[in-house]
């Protein structure tokens, strides 16, 4: 259990301390089905190193940085409207305009701040295969310092109008996008459905944005 | 006090909501306890930051990583006659094999306290009964939040109970007429609780800053665990799969599934 949280925690820093290897080639066969996709997810992980882990650049910047990858590399509605559930379907599209830009403020929120802390660990590919459902999952394993096992990550990405774009992590197991649902459906089952979701994570933000002014 | 837990468990029944939506996610959930289990787990939480945390956070502070390494390496040492049995009621007789090898060699080169084996590339891998009877077909059952023990579910729940009887500790204990013997399994509970904490309790914090619903986050995650430690999919294997490959399912499920495939899908639990 307890293991499990670490790797969920890992998954969210890999998430965002991802380097490429220089090295880096599939070691398995690899029956891509997208062949670009391996290429993207390195790729997507050397643009993040170089914008966001310079210590030097203010908090503001970071996030803003943060969100443009953010935007080139998630598909966002893909997730929102996964993370929903059951709920999905009561969801009106005013609701779920409002639900996808507050999740975005909430990831950058989460995440950005902790590239700052990056310390070089490198990101290599295993190999990619087919994920089904038209999308391809991306096996990589991040280093970890010290003689600590490397984390083992996946990529869930498929296409959306020809651009490659990220639809899940899975961090040892855990899916990021699963655990997030669970949250969301858990909390709005307790509370009243998708206005008191969108309540919450107004203020959630709203916390988070001043301790990241503190910290 | 199976009795009283079973009690208590009727007693704290969720009804489903009458929203269609809200009682999707409670058949899916399979928690119909909640009530009860959200205030176990507030009692959790509370036992947590009054005694847990400040122990463990002493312990990390006061004992150098060498020992609590050693600490953590011999009480998986002790853990080796449940491992072994669990393995080979699955029929993995390779991770048997390697359970085996690594008790012999940790015993001799590392007198339990140390790893040479994990460093030799033959790491730890946990298994107990409640994964055991999961490989034999049995389903989770209802969701469980244990007090002190923390989440679980009654398969898992069972798998505890028969662990017991699996470990020659529990014999020793029954045996003994020293206190630290006869104790054993709290005392090493209590470690182990205390070890996992101290090198968790960032990331822990980090979550339930972050969660909007805690305890939603944690049945996720102790369901997400449970199947990838059924499914053998250790850290560092060279199995291919890290993904669940029930995440696919449940993307076909939730974005194309009409309504009746919704009410067939709930009436047959998927695996």
């Amino acid at each position: 259990m307890l293991r499990t949280l670490r790797g969920f925690t890992l998954a969210a820093i890999a998430a965002i301390c991802m380097a490429s290897a220089p090295g880096a080639s599939g070691t398995g066969t690899a029956f891509a089905q997208d062949a670009e996709a391996g290429a993207f997810i390195l790729d997507l992980g050397e643009r993040a190193v170089t914008a966001l882990t310079d210590r030097e650049i203010p908090q503001e910047e970071r996030q803003e940085r943060f969100r443009t990858l953010l935007n080139t590399g998630l598909d966002l509605e893909f997730v929102g409207g996964y993370v929903l559930g059951v709920y999905r379907r009561q969801t009106d599209a005013e609701q779920m305009g409002t639900f996808l830009e507050l999740l975005e403020e909430n990831i950058v929120q989460n995440y950005a701040w902790r590239f700052r802390n990056y310390t070089g660990e490198e990101l290599h590919l295993l190999r990619t295969r087919e994920g089904g459902r038209d999308s391809t999952i991306v096996e990589t394993e991040l280093e970890q310092l010290g003689d600590a096992p490397p984390v083992r990550v996946a990529w869930r990405v498929h296409r959306k109008d020809g651009e490659l774009k990220i639809i899940d992590i899975v961090v040892e197991g855990i899916s990021m996008m699963v655990t997030q649902r669970d949250e969301y459906v858990g909390f709005m089952r307790a509370n009243g459905g998708v206005d008191a979701l969108i309540d919450a994570l107004r203020k959630q933000n709203a916390a988070l944005a001043e301790r990241r002014q503190q910290g | 006090m199976a009795a009283a837990v079973l009690v208590l468990g009727l007693a704290g029944c969720a009804t489903p909501p009458d929203d269609p939506e809200a009682r999707a996610a409670f058949q899916e959930t399979n928690d119909p306890i909640e009530p009860v289990n959200r205030a176990i787990f507030e009692f959790n939480l509370f036992v947590d930051k009054t005694i847990l945390r400040p122990v463990a956070q002493v312990y990390e502070l006061v004992l150098p990583d060498l020992v609590r390494d050693g600490v953590r390496n011999f009480l998986r040492h002790l853990k080796t006659p449940v491992i072994l049995a669990n393995d080979l009621m699955q029929g993995e007789m390779e991770r048997a094999g390697t359970t085996m090898g690594r008790f012999i060699f940790n015993t001799v080169a590392g007198i339990g306290f140390f790893d040479p084996a994990g460093e030799a590339g033959h790491p730890y891998h946990p298994e107990d009964f409640g994964q055991t009877l999961a490989v034999w077909g049995v389903g989770d059952g209802p969701y469980l939040m244990l007090p002190f023990l923390g989440p679980s579910n009654l398969r898992d729940a069972g798998g505890f109970v028969a662990d017991r009887y699996l470990n020659p500790l529990t014999y020793w204990a029954d045996n003994s007429e020293r206190w630290v013997i006869e104790n054993n399994a709290i005392i090493l509970g209590v470690t182990e609780a205390v070890d996992m904490r101290s090198r968790n309790y960032r990331q822990l914090q980090d979550l339930e800053e972050t969660s909007l619903d805690f305890y939603a986050t944690v049945r996720s995650l102790y369901r997400q665990t449970r199947q990838s430690l059924i499914e053998n999919r250790d850290p560092g294997s060279d199995e291919t799969s890290p993904v669940p490959s029930m995440s696919l399912d449940e993307l076909d499920y939730e974005f194309y599934a009409t309504d009746d495939e919704l009410v067939a899908s709930q009436a047959v639990p998927a695996e």
